[in-house]
């Protein structure tokens, strides 16, 4: 058990990787896998039949959303009925776009169940796909699996009354789609295989959902027999031929897939179950909690040889003491640079007697400018409309600010900020 | 230097637009009632186009039966029978699509919303970058 979880989970990893690629392979096979059954079942159309035909709808399908592929089916089933009869073709074209106007057009996603179920009925195990659906979907996914039962039988019926509609040539056309319309829709079996394969979704999904042990198991097997018993007794009932050997080993095929379904999507350990019972003001909760079955997948250590050299890291650790330190120089030196500047003598003092004209003959000019008389008390009206603006506060500096001014002065100082602005 | 923060965003936006943004984009460019008459417009002449097919094919299932048991009475039940159904299943389909359309457009517009909130931040990460590189 400890090696197939190990599997999974290495499955997990390498579907992690590779989802992408993952997904359009599944998609691909799958489409592939219908094509080449339809052609098989009723490859009447000979240029169509070529396997090549099926691997290259594959390939276009697998590139495009699942209801294409679904589409793609569809148009390959009617060219193949085409060239049986045109009454049949009409009929098959008409079951195709009620399926869609009633269904398809509001669940798109659930195209690849119908082709999931007409694929399990080709090759003889539906009770395996409607099994797996109770497992992994809902009650709600019975809808697409019956119209998949339906398009299967449209499909049987075409394969059943191809060969006496080609063998008497002289029937017209309307006589084969009143024929076909009949078989197809009054069909006792199909009918039958739809309600078979509603119960079975019904009862997986509802014991699988259970809180019970091996719910999932229990909910294999309980489909698997539901779908057995209801075939086969409502085949005696209906007087409707029902292989019992099919039904069995489809059965059988069902109960294993879903065990298969298990492994996968819910692996947990009974044996380590616990129950827990607590209250709160409102309720008394029974807790039932089954732990989940995890193996660690090893891991591979891979011991580098020549190891890179890392780069250095961009953010530098700057020690704040040293800073400080520059910056008291860099202060000192500033102080004393103003000090020499003051002391320096003026250009007034090295010409003395020029400068002293000049301070002479700015005073005769002020002198001789007749100067305005401003009555001090009344406000002057251009002053008074400009509104001042409400003074800076006067604040004192605390520590921690002019650490900080010291610090974006030093910084600005090394940095050359101050140069690259002017 | 990569922007951590733009990095989410872009990633984000990025993953929204490759998974919902294309359907939510288109239902968002929609107000909700036109969006929802649309459909259900559209859902009745599907749904009345299916139900001539089913009609037609019921019809040459059980022709010569039909044919057999034709008389005025019965062609008027039966005619009867085929109008209420399909309003039956007309009205059915036409409700089922208007909340259905509804939900969608609502979801999809909160959606798109949050879209359109993330790409107004990428568009102001890239407006201070620039404010930066100006300042230098």
């Amino acid at each position: 058990m400890e090696s197939v979880l190990e599997l999974k989970g290495k499955l997990q990893n390498v579907y992690a990787q590779y989802s992408t690629y993952i997904d359009k392979v599944v998609r691909f096979v799958l489409a592939f896998v219908a094509f080449f059954m339809i052609n098989r079942e009723i490859g009447y159309m000979h240029m169509l039949a070529n396997p090549v035909v099926a691997l290259g709808l594959a390939v276009i399908c697998a590139f495009l959303p699942p209801i294409f592929t679904l589409v793609a089916g569809a148009v390959l089933t009617m060219a193949h009925v085409y060239s049986v009869s045109l009454g049949m073709l009409i009929v098959t074209a008409l079951l195709f776009v009620i399926m869609y106007v009633f269904y398809l057009r509001f669940a798109p996603k659930t195209a690849i169940v119908i082709l999931v179920v007409v694929t399990a009925y080709i090759a003889k195990v539906p009770a395996a796909a409607l099994v797996a659906l109770g497992l992994l979907g809902t009650p709600a996914y019975a809808v697409p699996a019956a119209l998949g039962t339906i398009a299967y039988y449209m499909i049987h019926q075409v394969k059943k009354s191809a060969a006496a509609i080609q063998a008497a040539k002289s029937s017209s056309f309307v006589n084969d789609m009143i024929k076909f319309a009949k078989q197809a829709v009054s069909s006792k079996e199909m009918w039958l295989m739809v309600i078979a394969g509603i119960i079975c979704i019904i009862l997986v999904y509802t014991i699988r959902r259970a809180a019970m042990a091996h719910a999932w198991k229990a909910a294999s097997v309980a489909g698997a027999l539901a779908y057995l018993i209801v075939a086969t007794a409502g085949g005696s009932v209906l007087s409707v031929k029902t292989s019992t050997t099919t039904l069995f080993v489809g059965a059988v095929v069902a109960v294993v897939i879903g065990l298969v379904l298990e492994i996968i999507f819910f692996a947990v350990d009974y044996s380590k179950c616990e129950s827990l019972q607590f209250e709160d003001d409102e309720y008394y909760y029974y807790v039932k909690a089954v732990p989940k079955v995890g193996v660690t997948v090893p891991e591979k250590t891979v011991q580098q040889i020549n190891k890179r050299e890392e780069y250095p890291s961009e953010t530098e650790v700057i020690d704040a003491k040293e800073l400080r330190k520059k910056t008291q120089q860099h202060a000192q030196k500033d102080a004393a640079k103003k000090h020499v500047r003051k002391e320096t003598p003026s250009h007034a003092a090295q010409e003395p007697v020029r400068h002293a004209k000049k301070q002479q003959a700015g005073q005769e000019r002020k002198q001789a400018r007749p100067r305005k008389t401003v009555d001090r008390q009344q406000p002057n009206p251009k002053k008074a409309a400009v509104k001042r603006k409400p003074s800076p506060q006067k604040r004192q500096l605390s520590d921690a600010d002019t650490e900080h001014l010291l610090l974006t002065q030093s910084l600005e100082k090394e940095l050359n900020l101050n140069k690259d602005n002017k | 230097m990569l922007d951590e923060k733009k990095v989410k965003l872009m990633t984000r936006m990025a993953l929204y637009e490759e998974q919902q943004g294309r359907e939510d984009l288109k239902v968002s460019a929609y107000y909700r009632k036109d969006y929802t008459s649309l459909h259900t417009l559209a859902t009745i002449l599907w749904v009345t186009i299916g139900y001539v097919c089913l009609v037609v094919l019921l019809g040459i299932s059980v022709f010569d039966k039909l044919m057999e048991k034709m008389s005025v009475g019965m062609i008027i039940v039966t005619a009867i029978a085929i109008v209420a159904a399909y309003l039956a299943i007309i009205i059915a389909y036409a409700v089922y699509t208007h909340v259905t359309c509804n939900n969608r457009h609502k979801e999809a517009r909160a959606r798109v919303k949050l879209y359109n909130h993330d790409l107004a931040r990428l568009l102001n990460l890239y407006k201070k970058k620039d404010m930066k590189k100006e300042n230098r």
